[in-house]
């Protein structure tokens, strides 16, 4: 097996856990619908697929972190745009200052 | 040339070559199947359908407006399986599915000779449209009765239509459960649970049990003592299976003797000829009920003593109990109500005493 495949799969549980913050980041700069978080990601280590991603969405709005507006499209029908509510935005605040924290602590650790 | 199929993906048509409407169906179907549980399932379901559709539209152009087979397992593949709880890998949510089939299974029709009175057809069928094995009863005899033998051809055929279920596997399939360790230790602890905090119900099951066992043990031990010099208890398998075709052998032999009788005194009004003395119809078709009964309870005994070898014992005692005591209600209620509007059978039942003493007067002769 090679040293990379490994490395990858060894963190594959911790890319799992961060989607939902990368989600929440992404909608937070922008009004975007489904495809477009996928497009961002998928130049990423955390490209990930409809079959995750709605469920996930699904899951966030349910928890009212983030809501959607329907927007005609030119090539076809209404698509949803999401955009975090005011919870959603404390929510990504406190996520984002835990991964800092959590940053340093990795890097400071055996320094 | 291919068949085309088309489909509605959130509201829009799409023509799909066959199989990859198959596929497709199948991928919606899973991932219907893994949201099971998600309280906003359906939304989920039509978001998916809209990405797939706008996924097909990427291969549809002017001039093509057909999605091709190979197209849609791309597109498949793009979705990717769909997750149940967002947290749970899709693998565990897949177990849990399989875990979760077989209880749907479906439930399949088989005679069962627990607590059946005669070939296992009416105990089979109630278990099959799970009404009361009573009422499958009444409405086999009232059948009978009002078609003018009708009923009993029909009985005649499903019996020798249906199979026998034969393991417990099959008899499980005719409950339409699993059958499986962990389901029979449920289900015996639901119904113990039911009954045990019932005091009355405990010291009837508790007399019944013991009384059945006495007379179990005492038939089994005359039974194998008279035919394979004094057996041990638990019979081996082979001798097993040859009491059991015996005991099929005399059942079938019974029965057909005792349905030729009810056909020959219902045209006739006589047994084989043989005509009752001091009976009206009625009684006669009744009396042959009960003799009937009584032949047969020792086969039936030792066929529960078959099936006692088997497992499931706890939860067989209490059904048989309910279904006996529900046919002694019925036969009780119905005697009280016939006495009480029926001029003849008041006429009978007062007269009975007397009757009594003539025929034994008769025998005598």
């Amino acid at each position: 097996m090679n040293v990379n495949d490994n490395v990858n799969e060894r963190f594959q549980p911790l890319r799992n856990g961060l989607l939902e913050f990368l989600v929440l980041k992404i909608i937070s700069a922008n009004k975007v619908y489904a495809a477009d978080i996928l497009l961002t990601l998928s130049t990423t280590d955390f490209k990930t697929q409809e079959g995750t991603l709605y469920p996930l969405l699904s899951r966030l709005r349910r928890d009212g972190l983030l809501d959607y507006e329907w927007q005609e499209s030119e090539t076809g029908p209404p698509r949803k745009y999401y955009s975090l509510t005011t919870k959603g935005t404390d929510y990504l605040n406190q996520l984002k200052s835990y991964w800092t924290h959590l940053h340093s602590a990795v890097n400071g650790i055996g320094n | 040339m291919q068949i085309i199929t088309s489909i509605h993906l959130n509201g829009k048509a799409y023509q799909l070559e066959e199989a990859g409407y198959e596929a497709l169906s199948d991928y919606l179907a899973r991932a219907e199947a893994a949201l099971k549980e998600n309280p906003d399932r359906a939304e989920i379901m039509s978001d998916l359908e809209q990405a797939i559709g706008e996924k097909c539209r990427n291969y549809l152009n002017a001039n093509k407006d057909v999605v091709k087979a190979d197209e849609i397992q791309k597109i498949i593949a793009e979705m990717g399986p769909v997750e149940g709880a967002a947290e749970e890998s899709a693998k565990t949510e897949e177990k849990k599915e399989q875990a979760h089939e077989p209880k749907n299974a479906q439930k399949k029709l088989y005679l069962i000779y627990e607590g059946s009175w005669i070939s296992g057809v009416c105990t089979g069928l109630a278990v099959y449209f799970d009404v009361d094995v009573t009422l499958v009863r009444v409405i086999f005899a009232a059948g009978t009765i009002f078609t003018g033998g009708l009923g009993l051809l029909a009985y005649i055929a499903l019996a020798l239509i249906i199979p026998y279920a034969s393991t417990s596997e099959q008899r499980a399939e005719a409950h339409g459960e699993t059958f499986n360790a962990q389901e029979i230790v449920r289900r015996a602890k639901m119904s113990y649970e039911q009954f045990a905090n019932k005091e009355e119900w405990q010291k009837v099951k508790q007399e019944m049990h013991k009384a059945k066992h006495e007379w179990r043990n005492e038939w089994h031990k005359n039974h194998h003592h008279g035919r394979h010099h004094g057996m041990p208890n638990v019979p081996p398998s082979p001798v097993a299976h040859g009491t059991s075709v015996f005991l099929g052998l005399i059942s079938v032999i019974i029965g057909i003797f005792w349905v030729t009788a009810l056909i020959s005194l219902l045209a006739t009004g006589a047994i084989f000829g043989w005509m009752i003395p001091g009976m009206p119809l009625w009684v006669a078709v009744i009396v042959l009920f009960f003799v009937f009964h009584m032949i047969t309870g020792p086969l039936r005994a030792a066929k529960w003593m078959r099936y006692g070898h088997h497992g499931h014992h706890y939860r067989y005692d209490a059904w048989e109990a309910i279904t006996d005591m529900l046919g002694i209600a019925f036969v009780v209620i119905a005697f009280i109500f016939s006495y009480m509007h029926f001029p003849q059978v008041k006429d009978f039942v007062d007269q009975l005493p007397q009757n009594v003493m003539g025929w034994i007067n008769t025998l005598k002769n």
